[in-house]
């Protein structure tokens, strides 16, 4: 780091200090996916947005910061290692970028500065029951009647749609030639007539994903991004993103701190605390070195102006690692993956924890990282698209 | 070695089999065990009078205790069992741990609770785990103190499998030597109402109940003592592994029968997910790390059965190697079924909640490699 980027991470140190009450410090702390206490969530999203932080990454024109790749990994990294708990993240990392690059000056008025604000947070409704790794074979129909859009189908795996407000989603609206080709981008208010939700409960006893249903929703022609039929290459920019968008290295950090935690408490099966038995440390070593490896990896990412393919490697190793470390952390926590405790990851709880103190989150966290290899492009698609688009194999 | 005439059941065993398989396909349904997984805590898994009334329960006791006589096949045939249909109810805890414990103790404490344990009307908990210090098989802080007619018990016991609805603790407190030593360990019976008895109870991931318990001056009579037999804990320990391998063995093969179902049903690009090589190979790498748990299994049981030298290290195998299984095939699993893998609906993430809670059971994958490495000298130069 040079001076300026030293003084730059002064900066943000103290307005952490300032601002991340112990309440919001305790939303990041107990996270144990990519998302955090919605309400927490959206009161720290609208105090960095009160100090223009809230998009970093965004263009200065709609209210970003113009800060270099590098201070924008700092920032991150600061926040992340503060447990400062995460942004709703669509809004900003993916349908932002989206508007700024396809929408109309309209859309662009209407919902970027509310996504900046929080105002709005919005889902993502992709998948489909049946259409999941093949994304192209969605059928969520929307038939075009004088002005609206008329749409009916479901839409799955649609995160926080119990508590967002607006949904931008992918759906038919023509049927010939190749399944690509007849795929539209639509905004929709998440209270429109005809959406219902359905909550799924997560195997570690929480609601994140939804399923949402559309009855006859009306959803005005005006709210169409980009072309008809023109909204899977919309997709494909966004995927990207949401590949992309994502500093995995941030989360390791964590996620190696709380291995160290957990094995400077509890003794393996040699009677040596597993911070001194020399197999666990060199575990720990190895996943290490995987780890400084993704960071340089994705710190190449952040510099480059077409990111391309690296991006699904670093989701690959990302996710992957992420896997493995929560497995070591789950290693040295031995019968303490047991207890189930919902309750205590809750904001105002008050009790006692059984375990080391990390024990609640590692728990659910390694039961929950297996989906990270699912969502947001599969390991296997990420793999596909790196042997097509990176290695030419055809 | 040879397997093959030891592979093949009795009649009895054959009939056991059968029978288990036909109960629980029809009795047990994932929806109802789901309901009582999620608790509350006080709500118990409710086929444990069927066990008992099919002789389940009695099988691995002697008949002189009004048992069966079961050895390592007949548990390995019920722990498979349980395995595949993700079975909640205690049969390690009451049965194995707390009935096995007090198979060591005298007469008169055998005839005072095992008609009752076998009839299905007492449930057990075996409380050994101290905090901090799971992963150890010998370490025992929790003190035993003698006085006249009376011992006096203090310490903390954690992750009491089966605790909250148990009338019986079977708990290990040290009576001599020091917190590691794996002498001086005795083996308690403790009425779990007496004073200063302390329990937390919870659920656990895995569907069951638990509890943190403190045992503050508990005072119970010398009768109580069932065993200061260093030999004895481990029998103890070694028989509940075994039987959770088992276990693990049984819903390994129900995670591929189900990936592979999934697969084959599934239909992305227009074609079914199990015609794609890469998914292909992963299922295969699925079943050989289940045929090879399954293959120390059976010569693990065998070994038992014939009382061989070689059992320890054969167990010590086995425990490690479905350690290993059972990760890449819960994982395997998962990956290939999807979102849908990851939702309390679906069957699949309960067997890798389930799995993972076994790996971290009766000695980690550190413990059994060095355990291995401990008896495979021993054999070697024998």
């Amino acid at each position: 780091m040079n001076e300026e980027e030293i003084a730059f991470r002064n900066e943000v140190r103290q307005f952490i200090k300032e601002n991340l009450t112990a309440k919001l410090r305790r939303a990041g702390t107990n996270m144990t996916s990519v998302f955090a206490d919605y309400d927490c969530a959206l009161e720290w999203h609208k105090i960095l947005h009160r100090k223009g932080w809230s998009a970093p990454e965004w263009p200065e024109e709609h209210g970003g910061t113009g800060w270099s790749p590098n201070k924008q990994y700092i920032f991150q990294r600061e926040l992340k290692l503060a447990n400062a708990p995460a942004l709703m993240a669509l809004g900003i990392q993916m349908l932002g970028p989206i508007l700024m690059h396809y929408g109309t000056e309209q859309q662009k008025s209407d919902y970027l500065p509310r996504i900046l604000s929080g105002e709005d947070i919005w889902c993502q409704g992709y998948s489909e029951p049946g259409a999941g790794s093949d994304l192209a074979s969605l059928s969520t129909r929307a038939e075009r009647d004088g002005d609206d859009y008329v749409v009916n189908g479901s839409k799955i795996w649609t995160s926080f749609a119990h508590r967002a407000n607006k949904i931008f989603c992918l759906v038919r609206t023509a049927t010939e030639g190749r399944p690509q080709a007849g795929i539209s981008f639509l905004l929709a208010d998440m209270n429109l007539t005809g959406i219902t939700i359905s909550e799924i409960t997560g195997l570690d006893g929480t609601v994140e994903q939804c399923q949402v249903f559309f009855n006859d929703v009306r959803i005005p022609s005006a709210n169409l991004v980009g072309e008809e039929n023109e909204g899977w290459g919309v997709a494909k920019y966004l995927l990207e993103f949401e590949r992309g968008g994502h500093n995995y290295s941030n989360d390791h950090q964590k996620l190696l701190a709380k291995v160290r935690d957990i094995s400077g408490e509890q003794f393996s099966n040699n009677g040596l605390l597993y911070k001194d038995d020399p197999f666990f440390v060199s575990k720990l070593a190895e996943l290490e070195i995987d780890a400084l490896a993704l960071e340089i990896t994705e710190q190449r990412i952040k510099s480059s102006d077409n990111p391309g393919a690296l991006t699904s490697v670093a989701k690959l190793v990302g996710t992957e690692l992420g896997q493995k470390i929560t497995e070591l952390s789950v290693d040295a926590l031995g019968a303490y993956i047991a207890p189930l405790q919902s309750e205590a990851l809750e904001i105002d709880y008050a009790g006692t924890v059984i375990g080391p103190s990390n024990a609640v989150t590692t728990s659910a966290e390694y039961i929950n990282m297996r989906a990270s290899t699912i969502y947001g492009g599969s390991a296997e698609i990420q793999r596909n698209i790196i042997a097509r688009a990176v290695l030419g194999l055809r | 070695m040879s397997l093959d005439s030891n592979q093949k059941l009795t009649d009895e065993q054959q009939m056991l089999s059968d029978m288990v398989s036909k109960y629980l396909s029809e009795t047990y349904d994932f929806d109802s065990r789901r309901k009582i997984a999620n608790g509350p805590v006080s709500v118990a898994p409710p086929h444990w009078k069927q066990f008992a009334e099919m002789g389940w329960l009695a099988m691995p006791f002697d008949e002189s205790d009004g048992g069966f006589n079961g050895g390592p096949k007949e548990i390995s045939i019920l722990f498979e069992a349980f395995g595949k249909h993700l079975v909640l109810e205690p049969y390690l805890e009451t049965i194995l741990l707390g009935g096995g414990a007090l198979s060591f103790g005298p007469e008169d404490i055998r005839r005072q609770y095992l008609p009752a344990i076998i009839a299905g009307d007492l449930q057990c908990a075996f409380a050994h785990h101290e905090p901090n210090h799971t992963a150890e098989r010998y370490y025992v802080g929790t003190t035993a103190l003698q006085s006249k007619d009376s011992w006096q018990l203090n310490g903390v016991k954690s992750i009491v499998s089966n605790a909250p609805h148990s009338g019986l603790l079977v708990l290990t407190a040290r009576i001599k030597g020091r917190k590691h030593d794996s002498d001086g360990i005795g083996l308690f019976v403790v009425d779990k109402n007496v004073r200063g008895v302390h329990c937390d109870d919870y659920l656990t991931i895995d569907g069951r109940r638990a509890s943190e318990i403190t045992l503050n001056e508990v005072e119970v009579e010398r009768g109580a003592l069932l065993t200061v037999d260093a030999g004895q804990l481990d029998t103890l320990l070694d028989r509940a592994c075994f039987a959770v391998c088992a276990e693990a063995v049984g819903a390994m093969s129900a995670l591929i029968s189900m990936t592979i179902d999934y697969c084959q049903q599934r239909k992305q690009f227009g074609q079914s997910i199990g015609s794609f090589q890469a998914l292909q190979h992963r299922m295969v790498d699925m079943y050989i790390a289940s045929e090879l748990s399954h293959s120390l299994l059976i010569a693990t049981t065998n070994a038992i059965a014939n009382a061989s030298d070689d059992r320890h290290r054969l167990l010590a195998a086995l425990k490690f190697r479905v350690d290993r299984s059972a990760r890449e095939i819960s994982y395997g699993a998962i990956q290939m079924h999807g979102g849908i893998a990851m939702t309390d609906e679906f069957k699949v993430g309960h067997y890798f909640k389930r799995l993972t809670v076994i790996s971290k059971q009766f000695g980690n994958a550190n413990f059994q490699l060095e355990r291995y490495r401990h008896y495979n000298v021993h054999n070697n130069h024998s």
